[in-house]
């Protein structure tokens, strides 16, 4: 072995990317060769992270205020104008920003005593805005006033019209948040006026009438906030507003009308960074809710009857309606701001079409792959007693539905997988008691669609485990950073619902982040979760480009987490993605060997699907099951809370594996059944036995619901099955006969066993009619209808958008997240897109 | 609000995309959150009155060459004004009590002046080498040596301070 050089700072160099090519290439052949130098490169790259991190966390900062910077900016401004001298439109300009200084230096000291101290080299500058200040003033009243107004409405207004609200936005974290809507409220007149905070999470409002307002901060996944401010005429405010994590409980409560006096009037004259929590509607401030929040949120002006949408929505519901504008032909209430706002970052005005392009309906969904379906089909108990398929807890096909109806696209009926629909919701079924970790609660009512026919849902809760005894985990993000992801829905939606689920680790946690694109990388060597620090600063610092190849980035990723494998803890690798790997292994079957391959290793996969367009579903579903993992698509920041942090111990924790359901039918009272659902799920009769046969696993507190149509004996099936030549069922109901209709038997495995154990539950039906069934119970239904109408399914009866809807309305019960709320605007939305 | 003009823009964008940056460099060059601000608008409002075109390109080094030099002019002033305060750039005077919390920081705290300061440029405020050589106004090679010792040193340090941490 040849030595190396410690010293030599060509080290440093490669990892910080400073050498050339020639260089860059001999260096890696050392790498090669030399296990001292990889150790060396290793060692260096660790020293590099944490003196970033350590210098990072060193240095107090305080941000520059949005006047100091409007100060800079004007500044600009006036000494643009004086050096271009006499061209009209200059002039004018330089004025309007003449005007902003002289509002500045209305409010005390801020240009001069930050600047003075430092003596001769400020000087020109603070006399030259000084100067235009001067001369500019009588000017700026009463000429240039309209061209600092952008909204030509507010033009009859401009003498009084001239207050400024502006400040910054951001979490309690302190991280600054972009794509706020901010609306401010007149509580005088219902004037409102609307913006989105910038890129660097800073909004300002112009033009207002002086009075009080409330101004809110509202974007998907954060809690509305709401407060009140007062300005006077040619004055500004500043208000910064902390936007709370979202609790949607207390979503729905949309606050209508009265404006809170006594709020006003204590808050209004001392500006105060305190913002009160506020009530909101499920992910944002709309007074229709979640499903409008998609439309306004997500695509951003993709069509237009969207935009206008987009445009209408941002008054959020804690804020007054405004009444009907004045009579008189005063001036309409200003329009609202011509922006759409997307998630996270990228707010664009309509009509701007580079993201248009990317996500427009219609033109890339050509490139999404799914799976045929076929709907089951009605068996004869007499050929088919059982029935038997492996549980499936995902939920991506239901966000990918919304995603589509969002978009206002019907979606195509193979992405409609009628049980990860179901599953996406919660329902209460009784905990399983002692410490068998999967419980089943039976029911039996009415087919709302076909009356004459029962319908039985068999709901499979796993044990829940009590906040703060998570076991300790050891997770390996693997995230695809090509260029493919970076998109505002993909890479840094991705990074904000992976900030959240890294808030809740603990020391006892290990995180490692791998990236692949055209090459992969260990991104963070394996961390202690407590130090959100070095985690954070990482995923903030991912960024998008290049080709994708996720071979070679599923192989390093499991090579990790084998490498910090906590025995008897949660050892998991969360691939995120848009599932387009485009360079490498694209033989998907090649693909799903390896991940099969790899799940052996007691290490579990996560699949979170993200972006639109080129998404693969299938791949990514697949990938999830032959990697003994769950999948979920996350397609707005709520539902990555939903899935990385409401349900994070049943994303990260396995409290069952192997989850069979075997469904026997008793032919005394049965004549014929459908499993609803779970077509790809089908397992052979004889390998629910079978314990080498893999199937779907179970995290802590997930629901699994099973629905089954079930006819009854001498009730005509309609639609499917010849009757019987040789069989006696018709005739002579056997013996010993029972009045059970069917028994559910539930095989599973313990998250570290071999072995499977056998659970099983017989159900009497009692002739329950729909009506009187638990709301449970209907809601499932409600929803199974829905997707059965989505996929225009032959099975579906007579089951319409309507009745979909009234037994969704009637059966919404606590709904404390607001799911089934939004479940029932896209209902709406779905009938409006059938024409109906 | 204001349409912004293609001048006035360039400062905003110059603004979100360095104002962090600078005010970290100058925060840890002058120990005070509040002369740190008024150096960096200092260094805007210079930048107000260059022209974009004659910066392309090197926006970064120029915004902190200039504030460097800024800071370090107000440093200086400072300095005679408090002539009791420990006046070496980058180190607090009550970095001992700081360390136990953080070997690293003393780490770098510890090196010789002019590693501390690429240190600082470079993993603080992400500038490459040619870039840091502009600010500096050392050669490239230099950057890269001061550097790679000084990392090296925090190598070493850490590789030792470490077998302990990951057995726990």
């Amino acid at each position: 072995m040849t030595h190396i050089n410690p010293d030599d700072p060509k080290w440093t160099a490669y990892i910080l990317n400073e050498l050339d090519d020639t260089e860059r290439a001999s260096l890696e052949l050392e790498l090669e060769s030399s296990e001292e130098a990889r150790m060396l490169v290793e060692e260096l790259r660790l020293a590099a992270d944490l003196t970033k991190i350590d210098l990072r966390q060193e240095v107090m900062v305080v941000p520059l205020t949005a006047q100091e910077r409007e100060t800079i900016r004007s500044s600009a401004e006036v000494l643009r104008s004086r050096r271009w001298g006499a061209r009209p439109a200059v002039w004018v300009a330089g004025l309007a920003a003449a005007g902003i200084v002289l509002m500045v230096s209305l409010s005390p000291t801020i240009l001069r005593s930050r600047i003075q101290p430092l003596g001769a080299p400020s000087a020109p500058i603070v006399q030259e805005a000084q100067r235009a200040e001067q001369s500019g003033a009588p000017v700026v009243s009463d000429q240039t006033e309209p061209k600092v107004l952008e909204k030509p409405a507010l033009e009859a207004k401009q003498a009084a019209a001239s207050a400024r609200v502006f400040g910054k936005v951001q979490d309690a974290a302190k991280a600054l948040i972009p794509g706020v809507t901010i609306v401010a409220t007149n509580t005088q007149t219902g004037a409102s006026s609307t913006t989105v905070t910038n890129e660097s999470g800073v909004y300002k409002l112009e033009g207002l009438e002086p009075g009080t307002y409330r101004v809110t901060g509202s974007v998907p996944g954060f809690q509305t906030s709401s407060d009140s401010i007062q300005v006077a005429a040619n004055a500004q405010a500043e208000r910064d507003i902390t936007l709370q994590l979202g609790q949607m409980a207390e979503s729905v409560q949309v606050q209508v009308g009265g404006v809170d006096a006594e709020k006003s009037r204590k808050a209004a004259p001392v500006p105060s960074n305190v913002v009160r929590p506020y009530s909101v509607a499920p992910g944002i401030g709309t007074a229709d809710g979640g499903a409008a929040q998609g439309l306004a949120g997500q695509i951003g002006g993709a069509q237009p009857e969207i935009r206008q949408q987009a445009g209408n929505i941002p008054r959020p519901a804690g804020a007054p309606a405004p009444p009907p504008p004045p009579a008189e032909g005063a001036p309409a209430p200003p329009p609202p701001a011509p922006r759409a706002n997307l998630p996270f970052g990228e707010t664009r005005a309509p009509g701007v079409p580079a993201l248009l392009d990317r996500i427009g309906p219609g033109r890339d969904n050509r490139a999404e792959a799914y799976d045929a379906i076929t709907d089951n089909p009605f068996l004869a108990v007499g050929q088919n007693p059982l029935s038997t398929f492996s549980i499936d807890v995902d939920t991506a096909s239901y966000s990918n539905v919304r995603r589509f109806l969002n978009q206002n696209q019907l979606p195509p009926r193979d992405a409609v997988r009628i049980e990860e629909m179901i599953n996406y919701f919660d329902y209460d079924y009784p905990q399983p008691s002692g410490r068998i970790p999967v419980g089943a609660a039976i029911e039996a009512a009415a087919a709302p669609w076909n009356p004459q026919h029962r319908l039985v849902r068999i709901g499979i809760r796993a044990r829940d485990i009590a906040a703060g005894r998570r076991p300790s985990s050891n997770l390996v993000f693997l995230i695809d950073v090509s260029g493919s992801m970076q998109p505002a829905e993909r890479l840094p939606l991705l990074k904000n619902g992976i900030r959240m689920l890294v808030e809740q680790l603990t020391a006892n946690d290990r995180v490692t982040v791998v990236t692949y694109a055209g090459t992969t990388g260990v991104a963070l060597r394996s961390t202690r979760g407590d130090q959100k620090d070095v985690i954070l600063g990482l995923i903030d610092s991912l960024q998008a480009g290049g080709s994708t190849n996720g071979a070679s980035g599923i192989q390093l990723a499991y090579e990790q987490a084998a490498a910090s494998f906590i025995p008897g803890g949660v050892n998991r690798v969360i691939l995120a993605t848009d599932g387009d790997f485009n360079v490498g292994i694209t033989d998907r079957n090649s693909l799903l060997r390896l991940i099969e391959d790899k799940a052996k290793s007691g290490v579990f996969l996560s699949v979170l699907g993200v972006g639109m367009g080129n998404y693969k579903d299938a791949t990514l579903e697949t990938l999830a099951d032959k990697g003994n993992g769950n999948y979920a698509y996350i397609d707005t920041l709520n539902e990555a809370r939903k899935v990385l942090v409401d349900q994070m111990n049943g994303t990260l924790v396995t409290v069952a594996k192997d989850v069979k359901v075997q469904v026997e039918f008793n032919p005394a009272v049965v004549d014929a059944y459908r499993l609803i659902g779970y077509e790809n799920r089908a397992l052979r009769n004889e390998d629910f036995n079978n314990d080498l046969k893999d199937a779907g696993d179970m995290g802590a507190g997930h629901t699994v619901t099973v629905l089954y149509e079930v006819v009854p004996r001498g009730v005509a099936i309609g639609a499917g099955v010849d009757p019987l030549k040789y069989q006696p069922s018709v005739a002579a109901p056997p013996r010993n006969a029972s009045n059970e209709t069917l028994t559910v038997k539930v095989r599973y495995k313990e998250p570290a066993g071999t072995e499977s154990k056998l659970l099983s539950f017989p159900l009497v039906d009692r002739e329950q009619a729909f009506a009187r069934a638990s709301a449970d119970f209907r809601f499932a239904a409600s929803v199974a209808s829905f997707g059965m109408i989505l996929r225009d399914s032959p099975f579906k009866g007579n089951a319409t958008m309507d009745s979909v809807l009234s037994v969704g309305e009637d059966s919404l019960g606590s709904d404390g997240a607001g799911y089934r709320r939004e479940f029932l605007q896209l209902v709406q939305r779905a009938r409006q897109l059938r024409g109906r | 609000m204001l349409k912004d003009s293609p001048q006035s823009q360039w400062i905003v964008d110059a603004l979100d995309l360095h104002e962090d940056a600078l005010l970290r460099y100058a925060a840890w060059v002058l120990r005070d959150p509040e002369l740190a601000r008024e150096v960096v608008q200092e260094t805007f409002l210079r930048l107000c009155r260059e022209e974009p075109a004659k910066l392309s390109g090197h926006l970064a080094p120029w915004l902190f060459t200039v504030c460097r030099n800024l800071a370090f002019d107000t440093r200086k002033r400072e300095a005679r004004m408090t002539p009791l305060e420990d006046t070496d750039i980058g180190v607090d005077s009550n970095v001992e009590q700081k360390s136990a919390v953080n070997e690293i920081f003393r780490l770098v705290g510890n090196l010789p002046k002019n590693q501390r300061e690429v240190v600082y440029l470079k993993f603080q405020c992400d500038l490459s080498y040619k870039e840091i050589s502009e600010v500096t106004k050392l050669s490239v090679g230099n950057v890269g040596l001061l550097l790679h010792t000084a990392l090296n040193a925090i190598r070493k340090r850490v590789v030792s301070e470490q077998p302990a941490r990951r057995n726990r």
